[in-house]
C-alpha cells in the first residue's frame, strides 16, 4: 500500500489516464486512519481501527457531469474510475453554466489543524479516557447505568487535483469522547448524552462529559404530562445547534435556485429576529469543519454572513451554483466521503452569542417551558416548507427557576416564525458536533403552542 | 503472494488461513466478512438528469472476540496478502493468554446464492429515461408542481462470511430504488410530497409506467397537503394507515427488542419474554425472508440464515432480535438479525422487515366504525429512546376522521407516545397488510428495512399539531 503523502501523485496519475478525453477531470482522494473505542462496565467492548481510503472522479464535458469512485487506488483502478465517470457523464443533461473551479491563487494555512497527539497517544491511554468517562459518570447521583462510553479519533488526509489546475493537499486530526447515561428514580428512567470534540486526545476531558450526560438525564427524572397551551419557551443550546444543522439546507444555493428553500427570493428581507447573527466560517480556529479548502479544492476565505441583524444576507455556494448565479463560490462544496459527488454544504455554522447565564435567563423568563431534549428532528423538520413538528422534553419554568419535568409533549411551528419569535439570546454558546460543526447559544422564544395533555 | 480474481471473493481456504492467523495469539471467536459492491445512482432536478455516479467497494473486515472485547479492523482490498496482514495486525491487540485461541472449525457452507454471475452492466442512459418519465408524471398534475427531485439507485452486493465456528456463507444481493420528492406551491404555501418504489432480490428496474406513477403519486400528495389545515392538538384516537404506518411498530417496539439493548438492560422490553404486552389479537413479525421485501436477504451479515421471527404472538412477547455474540451471552439462538452497513462496520442486532400480521376486515370498515380520530396516512419517519420507550414520528400526510369518514387534510402533526402503552392500546387491526421500503439508522450505520402493517386504530395517542 502506498503512503498517504502520495495522494496528490495518485491524483495526477488519474488525470494522466484521462488526458485523451475531451472533458475536464477532477480527482478527490482521501486517506484516513481512525480509531473508535467503546467501553462497557469497566472493560473495552469494541476497539476498531480502520484505514478508509479511496478516490472520487468527477468528469465534466459540455456541462454534463459524471462521477465514479473506487477504493482501488492502483493505476488500473483509477483508470477504470475515470472511464466510468466519463461514461456516466454521457447519460446526463447539460448544464451550460457548469465548469469545474479554476486553479486557486493559494491556500491559507490553518495552524494546528493536524496534531501529533492522535498518532502519538498509545491505544491503552485512549481506552483509559473512555473508561474514566464511564467511571466518573457512574459516580454521579441518580445514574443507574452507562449504556455506552466511547472515544474516537482520526487523522485525515485529502487531496484535490484537476485538469483545470487545482492542486490542493491538507491534513487534519480529530478526537471525541462521549457518554450515554441512564438515570433512574422510582422506577422511571431517563437518558442523557455528553459529548466533547477536539483535535487530539489532550483536548478532551472526561469530567465535563460525564457531568453533562448525567445532568441531562437527571433533570428529566420524575417527568410527567405537560399541559397543552402557549408557553414562553427556552430552547437549550444543544437543540438550537440541532435546528441550525437542519436549517442549513435552506441556505444552500442549490435549494434556493431550484425553489426548494423557504428563503428563496428573500435576500435583504428581515426573516429573523434582529437579535440573530448567523455565519458560515470555514476557517474558524475552533471549528471541526475547518480546512484550507472545500471539497472541490476552492480556497476557504472569510466568513459568509447568512443572517445579520435578522436580515437574510446571503447563501452558501459551490462552483456549480455560483456559475449559475454569476458570482464567486463561497467555498461551500462538501461531500461526506470520496464515495459521493460534491454538493453545497455548510462548514462551521456560528450563531453569535448573547449575554447572561442560564440562571439569569430563566429568572427573566419567569414562567414558561425550558426545552432540553427534542426528538424526531429528521422526520419533523421540513427545510422546504419550513414546517417544524417535534417531540420535546424539558422542565416547566416557574417563579424564574426550573421546576417539574415534563414529557410526551410536542412543539409545532414553522422555521420562519421560530426565527422571528426569538426575544433573547443567552450568553452560553458552545460548540456542538452532533449535528455538524455548530456554535450556538440557548434562545428564548415568544409564546409558542405546545401540545401535551 | 497471489491475488484472488477480480470477480472471485473470499475462498474458503483463504478464509481459514485468515481466521487461523487472527486467533494465533488467543481469542474465542474470529470472523471475516468480505464484500464486493457496485452501485449506480442518478439524480434528476429542474427537469434535467444532473448527476450520474457509480462506484465500487471491495474489501473485508475482521473481528476477533476475546471475553467481552471485540477487536475490529478492515482492509479496502480482497488480496490475500492484505487480509493476512490485517489478521496479524489485529491479533496484536489480543493480550497474550495461555497459548493460542479457539480452534478454527473446518468451514461448511450454510447457504449460498449464485453462482457468482458476471458483474452488472449498468445502463445509465436507460435509467435516465425512467427519471424523465417520473418527472413527466409529476408535472402532469398541473402548474402548482414547482420542482421535482428524483433519485434512482441500483446496487449489487456480494458477500462472503466465514467464522471460526465453521460457518461459511455467501449471498448475492440486488436492490433497485426510485424515489421522488415533489415541491408544490400555492399562494406562498409550499408543501412537499414523497413517494418511493423499491425492489429487493432483483436488479430489474421499474417499468416506464411504474416510474411515471411514482412521480404522479408524489405530486398528488404535495397537492393534497397544499389544501391542508392546521393539525389538531391533544390526546385522541389515531388511525394509522397500512404500509408506512409500520414505522409505529419499528420505533415503538422493534428497536427495544434488539439484543444489544436487551443485554445491556437498557430496553423497556428486557425481562418481558413470555409476558402479555399487547391485546390477544395482535401478532408482530420480523420477516427477513419475505420475497421482494426491502429488508430481505438470504443470510444476515454474520452468515446466519435469514428467518421469519414471530416477536409478538397473540399479544405475548415471544422473541428478541438476536445476533451471534449477544445470543451467546443471553443464551438465545441467533435470529438472523446481525446486520451491518458494509464491510467497514461492526454488525449490530437490527430489524429486517417488521410488521403486524393482518387482522380481519377492510380499512374502510375500520374507518367507518371510527366516530372521530386523527388519520395518519403517511409517516415521514421517527425516533425512539429504547431505554424509556418514548418515541416520536412525523406525519407527512394526515386527515381528520369525522363520523366514520375521512375528512379534511391537516398538516404539521407529530405523534408522540410510549412503546409499551401504545401497544396495549391498539384496539383494531384490518387485513390490508402492506410493507414499504425504508432506511434505518443506528450506531451511525444505515441498513435497508421494510416497515409495514395493516390499517390499525389506537385508542388514544398524543397528537401534536398547531391548533390548540
Amino acid at each position: 500500500m502506498r503512503g498517504p503523502r502520495e495522494l496528490p501523485d495518485l491524483g495526477m496519475e488519474a488525470l494522466a489516464a484521462g488526458r485523451r478525453l475531451p472533458g475536464e477531470i477532477e480527482v478527490f482522494l482521501e486517506h484516513s486512519t481512525t480509531t473508535s473505542i467503546k467501553v462497557f462496565r469497566g472493560e473495552p467492548e469494541s476497539v476498531a481501527a480502520a484505514e478508509p481510503r479511496g478516490a472520487g472522479v468527477r468528469y465534466l464535458w459540455e456541462g454534463r457531469q459524471g462521477y465514479a469512485y473506487t477504493s482501488d487506488l492502483s493505476p488500473e483502478g483509477l483508470r477504470q474510475a475515470v472511464v466510468a465517470a466519463a461514461d456516466n457523464a454521457a447519460a446526463t443533461d447539460p448544464d451550460p453554466d457548469h465548469r469545474l473551479p479554476q486553479a486557486q491563487a493559494g491556500y491559507s494555512p490553518v495552524p494546528g489543524l493536524f496534531r501529533s497527539g492522535v498518532g502519538a497517544t498509545p491505544l491503552d491511554r485512549k481506552i483509559a479516557l473512555a473508561l474514566e468517562a464511564e467511571k466518573l459518570t457512574l459516580a454521579l447521583p441518580d445514574v443507574r447505568m452507562v449504556e455506552e462510553a466511547a472515544y474516537g479519533d482520526g487523522e485525515r488526509r485529502v487531496a484535490v487535483v484537476s485538469s483545470r489546475g487545482i492542486s490542493a493537499y491538507a491534513e487534519q486530526t480529530f478526537a471525541y469522547l462521549y457518554v450515554s447515561a441512564h438515570a433512574e428514580r422510582e422506577g422511571q428512567m431517563e437518558s442523557g448524552l455528553g459529548f466533547m470534540g477536539g483535535r487530539e486526545p489532550a483536548d478532551l476531558a472526561p469530567g465535563p462529559v460525564a457531568e453533562e450526560a448525567a445532568s441531562r438525564a437527571r433533570r428529566l427524572l420524575g417527568a410527567g404530562p405537560c399541559p397543552s397551551g402557549g408557553y414562553r419557551v427556552v430552547l437549550d443550546r444543544q437543540i438550537v445547534a440541532a435546528l441550525l444543522g437542519m436549517l442549513a439546507a435552506a441556505f444552500q444555493a442549490d435549494a434556493v435556485q431550484k425553489g426548494r428553500s423557504l428563503f428563496a427570493g428573500r435576500e435583504g428581507e428581515a426573516v429573523a429576529s434582529p437579535l440573530l447573527e448567523l455565519r458560515d466560517d470555514g476557517l474558524h480556529p475552533a471549528g471541526l469543519a475547518t480546512f484550507p479548502f472545500d471539497d472541490e479544492g476552492v480556497a476557504r476565505g472569510g466568513p459568509t454572513y447568512l443572517l445579520k441583524d435578522g436580515i437574510l444576507g446571503g447563501f452558501l455556494y459551490d462552483s456549480r451554483t455560483a456559475g449559475k448565479a454569476g458570482r464567486a463560490s463561497t467555498s461551500n462544496s462538501s461531500r461526506p466521503s470520496y464515495r459521493s459527488a460534491p454538493a453545497v454544504g455548510a462548514s462551521n455554522l456560528l450563531l453569535s452569542d448573547g449575554a447572561g447565564t442560564m440562571e439569569e435567563v430563566l429568572r427573566r423568563v419567569g414562567e414558561g417551558l425550558y426545552v432540553t431534549e427534542v426528538s424526531g428532528l429528521h422526520s419533523g423538520i421540513n427545510p422546504v416548507s419550513g414546517e417544524v413538528s417535534v417531540g420535546i422534553k424539558g422542565q416547566l419554568i416557574h417563579g424564574g427557576a426550573p421546576s417539574r419535568a415534563v414529557r410526551e409533549a410536542t412543539l409545532a411551528t414553522d422555521l420562519l416564525s421560530l426565527l422571528r419569535s426569538v426575544t433573547e439570546v443567552a450568553g452560553d454558546a458552545q460548540w456542538d458536533y452532533l449535528h455538524g460543526s455548530v456554535f450556538a447559544p440557548s434562545l428564548v422564544l415568544a409564546e409558542i403552542a405546545v401540545s401535551g395533555v | 503472494m497471489t491475488k484472488v480474481g477480480v470477480n472471485a471473493g473470499l475462498h474458503p481456504e483463504l478464509a481459514v488461513a485468515v481466521l487461523g492467523e487472527a486467533l494465533r495469539r488467543g481469542g474465542d471467536f474470529a470472523e471475516v466478512f468480505a464484500e464486493d459492491r457496485r452501485s449506480l445512482n442518478l439524480r434528476l432536478e429542474d427537469g434535467r438528469v444532473e448527476d450520474v455516479g457509480s462506484g465500487r467497494d471491495r474489501g473485508a473486515s475482521l473481528r476477533i472476540v476475546r471475553g467481552n472485547t471485540t477487536l475490529f479492523g478492515y482492509a479496502e482490498s480482497l488480496a490475500e496478502s492484505d487480509l493476512l496482514a490485517l489478521a496479524r495486525e489485529l491479533s496484536r491487540g489480543v493480550s497474550p493468554g495461555e497459548g493460542g485461541g479457539a480452534p478454527v472449525v473446518a468451514l461448511s457452507a450454510t447457504s449460498a446464492r449464485g453462482p457468482a454471475s458476471d458483474p452488472p452492466q449498468f445502463n445509465p442512459p436507460a435509467r435516465a429515461t425512467l427519471l424523465r418519465a417520473l418527472d413527466t408524471g409529476a408535472r402532469s398534475r398541473g402548474a402548482e408542481v414547482r420542482q421535482v427531485l428524483a433519485n434512482y439507485g441500483e446496487l449489487e452486493q456480494r458477500v462472503w462470511v466465514a467464522n471460526s465456528r465453521g460457518a461459511f456463507a455467501t449471498d448475492l444481493r440486488r436492490r433497485v430504488l426510485i424515489a421522488a420528492t415533489v415541491v408544490a406551491q400555492r399562494e406562498g404555501v409550499i408543501q412537499t410530497g414523497r413517494e418511493t418504489w423499491a425492489r429487493s432480490g432483483s436488479n430489474e428496474p421499474p417499468s416506464r409506467e411504474e416510474a411515471e406513477e411514482v412521480g404522479t403519486l408524489a405530486a398528488e400528495k404535495s397537492l393534497v397537503m397544499l389544501g391542508a389545515g392546521p393539525a389538531p392538538t391533544g390526546r385522541m384516537p389515531v388511525v394509522l394507515a397500512q404500509g408506512f404506518g409500520g414505522v409505529l411498530f419499528h420505533e415503538a417496539c422493534g428497536h427495544g427488542l434488539e439484543a444489544d439493548f436487551i443485554l445491556k438492560q437498557s430496553s423497556v422490553w428486557e425481562g418481558l419474554l413470555g409476558m402479555r404486552v399487547a391485546p390477544e389479537f395482535l401478532t408482530a413479525l420480523d420477516d427477513g425472508v419475505g420475497a421482494g421485501l426491502w429488508g430481505s436477504n438470504l443470510i444476515d451479515d454474520e452468515g446466519t440464515p435469514a428467518q421469519r421471527t414471530v416477536v409478538i404472538e397473540q399479544g405475548i412477547l415471544s422473541a428478541y432480535l438476536v445476533d451471534l455474540l449477544r445470543g451467546d451471552k443471553l443464551g438465545l439462538a441467533a435470529t438472523g438479525n446481525g446486520r451491518r452497513e458494509s464491510f467497514r462496520h461492526i454488525p449490530y442486532p437490527r430489524m429486517t422487515n417488521t410488521y403486524f400480521a393482518p387482522g380481519a376486515g377492510t380499512a374502510q370498515d375500520l374507518i367507518a366504525a371510527t366516530p372521530r380520530a386523527f388519520y395518519a396516512k403517511s409517516l415521514s419517519g421517527g425516533e425512539v429512546n429504547p431505554a424509556t420507550g418514548d418515541f416520536v414520528f412525523g406525519v407527512s400526510e394526515g386527515y381528520l376522521i369525522e363520523g366514520g369518514s375521512v375528512g379534511r387534510p391537516v398538516r404539521g402533526a407529530t405523534l408522540v407516545g410510549n412503546g409499551r402503552r401504545v401497544l396495549e392500546s391498539i384496539e383494531a387491526v384490518a387485513a390490508d397488510l402492506e410493507v414499504k421500503a425504508g432506511m434505518c439508522g443506528k450506531e451511525g450505520q444505515m441498513v435497508p428495512v421494510g416497515t409495514g402493517q395493516p390499517t390499525i386504530r389506537i385508542r388514544e395517542m398524543t397528537v401534536g399539531g398547531t391548533q390548540l
